[in-house]
């Protein structure tokens, strides 16, 4: 099979998705530097005159029913990793035009000592490109993710940023049961989204899934899907 | 620290991994697809033209910071708790949206390939985000994508 027909085939597929299931928008950010502020800005009043916001219940009785309820379509915004800018920088901007941020957290980066953060990025594929913060504390804190709690949403990205399906089931274990009682600990309850480096998709890797299922979450984010796995009835 | 051309490789083997994955679970999703829907403006395109400007989208998109920007994604939504799947569009009032990006995604494919007829599988991931990103440039009209 040569490179081609191998697109051919994967276009198919996702071509096939697309026509047979919902769709939702997702704009993705990591690192939101606050010399970048006004690109944001721009880019945040834009999306706010066409697409309204969504929360966790919003994405669960859309999923339930098929249905999007608002007037404006729905836009996702991602935040991932958990840098310190996302709330000193994009949370006011999100605010300020009616989004709410989904926070995929890296919870070995929170717990990381400030004096160990940038190292901790360095060796977990964690983009710092612009730093801005002289003190060396690049992540947040979890005082700052209970504030974030309050009106947006926290979700898990594991605990290292790292391929799941590549690790040792203690390890993977660690990872995903690990982080949920991380925010258990820290947030006062478990987070109900799930998202790893390079996914898998639910369906994928079936001691991830086990584990996941296991955690409590409810949806599981890659690459291309976004899978309610478990009913809030079953809470 | 993480360079842009290490960015770069991290989002092209997760894309890779993500339509290998895709292309495993086809049968899956192997209901009959949408027809066609009605033409949109993008669809009276020349070829030729319409070939070129995907071509200098793709170019201008390797240039993102991914890091440190946000990207425009979709991504389709599938309820595997209680085995039942939802047809209407999230992205607007009519399910016909759904129908267009579908279609134009399908045409955006067929393009690169006559473009890029070595094209990884890779490169679907970089249809959806060209797709994406003028559809969240026009405000998800579905139009001139």
């Amino acid at each position: 099979m040569n490179a081609s027909s191998k697109f051919s085939e994967s276009a198919a597929a996702l071509g096939e998705l697309w026509a047979s299931h919902s769709l939702i928008r997702v704009v993705n950010f990591h690192n939101t530097p606050r010399v970048k502020a006004e690109q944001f800005e721009r880019e945040l009043a834009h999306y706010s005159r066409h697409f309204s916001s969504v929360n966790e219940d919003d994405l669960d009785q859309y999923l339930i029913t098929g249905h999007w309820h608002k007037s404006k379509p729905g836009l996702i915004v991602v935040l991932y990793e958990g840098y310190r800018d996302g709330y000193d920088v994009l949370m006011p901007l999100l605010e300020r035009h009616g989004f709410t941020g989904w926070f995929f957290i890296i919870t070995g980066f929170v717990n990381a000592s400030v004096a160990d953060q940038l190292a901790f990025a360095q060796s977990h594929r964690i983009g710092m490109e612009t730093r801005e913060y002289p003190d060396g504390r690049y992540a947040l804190t979890w005082e700052e993710l209970r504030a974030l709690d309050r009106r947006h949403v926290i979700a898990s990205h594991a605990r290292s940023h790292t391929q799941l399906s590549l690790l040792e089931p203690d390890i993977l274990e660690r990872e995903v049961i690990g982080a949920q009682e991380d925010f258990q600990r820290h947030l006062g309850h478990p987070v109900r989204s799930f998202a790893s480096l390079r996914g898998p998709a639910h369906g994928e890797h079936a001691a991830t899934d086990r584990l996941v299922e296991a955690a409590g979450y409810d949806f599981v984010f890659s690459n291309f899907l976004i899978q309610r796995i478990r009913s809030k009835e079953k809470s | 620290m993480m360079d842009r051309r290490g960015a770069t490789v991290i989002f092209g083997m997760a894309a890779f991994v993500g339509m290998g994955w895709l292309v495993a679970r086809r049968l899956r999703f192997a209901q009959p697809a949408e027809a066609h829907t009605s033409p949109t403006v993008f669809e009276s395109e020349p070829v030729n033209a319409f070939d070129e400007r995907l071509r200098a989208d793709l170019a201008r998109l390797k240039t993102r910071v991914y890091s440190e920007e946000g990207i425009p994604m979709f991504l389709v939504c599938e309820n595997l708790a209680l085995k039942t799947v939802s047809q209407a569009s999230a992205a607007a009032p009519s399910p016909t949206v759904n129908k267009t990006l579908a279609s134009a995604f399908r045409r955006y494919a067929d393009a690169w390939q006559r473009i890029r007829p070595d094209a990884p599988a890779s490169d679907v991931a970089k249809l959806v985000e060209a797709l994406a990103d003028r559809d969240f440039a026009n405000g998800g009209d579905g139009k001139s994508l």
